[in-house]
């Protein structure tokens, strides 16, 4: 490779690790005045404070897991059969409409809609209601993925396994699931990641009782504790680059 | 058994996609115009008129598209700049690339403060560089008239998705053979790039550009935490008009959740249609 773009690539790459490097300082640093660059003190205080049972920020991330699993999880599993469905369906165009309706509204706009059927129903301010919340804006995008990936291609490969004798059940374990192992991969790991980078939909429907690492992030910054603020931040982005390095092959390149 | 699977399938679609949109519309329509809540008395326009007096949801709406245009504009530019001007050593992109895409709008929008607030990072380097010798030397980018911060912090999140996107479609749509092919039939290099392949990349890309644009303008934690008190984006303002603790501010916010719903619905239709007339020809 030639020395210009190397350099511009060593740039960019510095550019893409600073954010990374800024939280993971700040999550070392004790005391920052103006106008010193370095603070007063580094310590590991907040680390030791995560690891310890009974420390918030650790049940704060077991939550936000917890939460993105069920969510990632349902979605990619309702959203198979549903983008099948949709598929195949001589309204399909509206459907899709409608699915990417409350994906695109803004999903804290949405929140603001129906929170008053989830206070009507007891599941405002709970585990539950922040589930089915986020089920609300997961599901749509993953059926949005599916519905692409049901082609009518896909769906005669499925009926070629009918036609050859095999049963429904058959077709659709021997050749739809090993055909679509890809796709559900990728729906469960984008799932994952719009309940795990959620906020305004959880504030709103958790009415910040149920507390995800979004919501502990913003309650630091606004308490103007951003070494604790940074901690939450390098465990808010963990997750993803462990998953974006797991499923780099199948994410954007192929399904956007 | 084919006919009641649909049924259970339709019936999941409609409890939950359907039911909680439809409800949340109509509730928030019924809502703005009085025929519902506490303090409603009468079915009136009064909500309607108020905001469109006040002019809330239109600026609001307008300073949302102008943070949106601005974001998106800058982003997509860069990214064609990356995609056309940065050769990588392989056509596959390498892991470093997705690193941006982890980063989510909070924790972006507490980057920002940390870095470009006046007691930030990049003050404090200029401060000991002697670039500037008091703080208020330092520009406003943060919670500032023109939204600066907001419109850096998309431009942060955007550019990096816009780039491994426009890189996908360089190859997909085969823009080095049509660059080839020009060249060929006798166009010139700055022909190529302006006539050839910029177009064929944005035509092609304009659907998820669209819908990028529509994602920036109702973004809400980048704006809440980087945006001024006035104007604000429409996410924030329509929040801020729900929660207040004067009750009579509520119908002018269903007001504007159910207006905002029908632009957004129009430009999804448009997106929708277009990205099936492309498909179609």
């Amino acid at each position: 490779m030639k020395k210009g773009p190397r350099f511009f690539i060593a740039i960019i790459g510095l550019g893409i690790a600073f954010p990374f490097l800024t939280l993971l300082l700040f999550s070392f640093m004790k005391g920052w005045f103006f106008p010193s660059i370095s603070p007063t003190t580094w310590t590991l205080d907040y680390w030791i404070q995560l690891f310890q049972v009974e420390g918030e920020l650790l049940q704060t991330s077991l939550t936000s897991i917890l939460i993105s699993i069920f969510v990632a999880f349902v979605s990619t599993l309702l959203g198979f059969f549903l983008g099948k469905w949709m598929a195949t369906h001589p309204w399909r165009k509206w459907w899709l409409l409608l699915a990417y309706f409350p994906f695109v509204l803004s999903p804290v706009i949405l929140a603001a809609g129906i929170q008053f059927f989830f206070i009507k129903f007891g599941l405002s301010g709970n585990f539950l209601g922040v589930l089915i919340a986020q089920l609300l804006i997961a599901l749509p995008y993953a059926i949005i993925i599916y519905n692409g990936f049901w082609s009518p291609s896909m769906l005669d490969r499925e009926k070629l396994a009918r036609t050859l004798g095999g049963t429904a059940w058959q077709a659709f374990w021997r050749v739809s699931i090993p055909l679509s192992s890809g796709v559900i991969l990728v729906v469960f790991f984008q799932t994952f990641l719009i309940s795990w980078f959620e906020y305004g939909l959880t504030r709103l429907i958790g009415l910040g009782k149920v507390k995800t690492l979004t919501i502990q992030v913003f309650q630091f910054v606004t308490e103007t504790n951003i070494f604790l603020a940074a901690l939450s931040g390098v465990l808010l982005v963990v997750p993803p680059l462990i998953l974006l390095w797991v499923n780099k092959r199948f994410v954007i390149n192929q399904w956007i | 058994m084919h006919r009641i699977l649909s049924y259970i399938n339709a019936g999941f679609f409609f409890l939950l996609i359907v039911l909680p949109l439809g409800g949340g519309l109509i509730y928030s329509f019924l809502y703005s115009i009085g025929g519902l809540g506490l303090l409603n008395e009468e079915i009136s326009g009064k909500a309607l008129l108020t905001i469109w007096e006040e002019g809330t949801f239109l600026k609001s709406l307008f300073y949302s598209v102008y943070i949106a245009l601005l974001s998106i504009g800058i982003s997509v530019a860069l990214s064609l700049t990356l995609t056309l001007g940065i050769k990588l050593p392989s056509r596959e992109n390498p892991y470093w690339m997705y690193m941006p895409l982890a980063l989510p709008g909070m924790v972006v929008a507490f980057l920002m403060f940390q870095w470009l607030s006046r007691t930030g990072v990049f003050s404090r380097v200029m401060f000991q560089a002697g670039i500037i010798s008091e703080i208020t030397d330092f520009p406003v980018l943060i919670q500032d008239e023109l939204g600066l911060g907001i419109i850096i912090a998309h431009v942060l999140m955007a550019t990096p998705f816009f780039w491994i996107f426009f890189r996908g479609l360089y190859q997909t749509e085969r823009v080095k053979e049509l660059g080839g092919i020009s060249a060929s039939l006798g166009a010139q290099k700055h022909q190529i790039l302006w006539k050839v392949k910029i177009p064929v990349l944005l035509q092609q890309g304009l659907p998820t550009i669209i819908l990028y644009f529509l994602f920036v303008l109702g973004s809400y934690e980048i704006p809440l935490l980087l945006g001024q008190s006035s104007p604000q984006m429409l996410s924030v303002t329509i929040i801020r008009k729900l929660e207040r603790f004067n009750l009579l501010d509520k119908p002018e916010g269903y007001a504007m959740i159910w207006m905002y719903a029908l632009i957004v619905l129009v430009a999804v239709y448009a997106i929708l249609s277009l990205h099936q007339k492309r498909k179609a020809s």
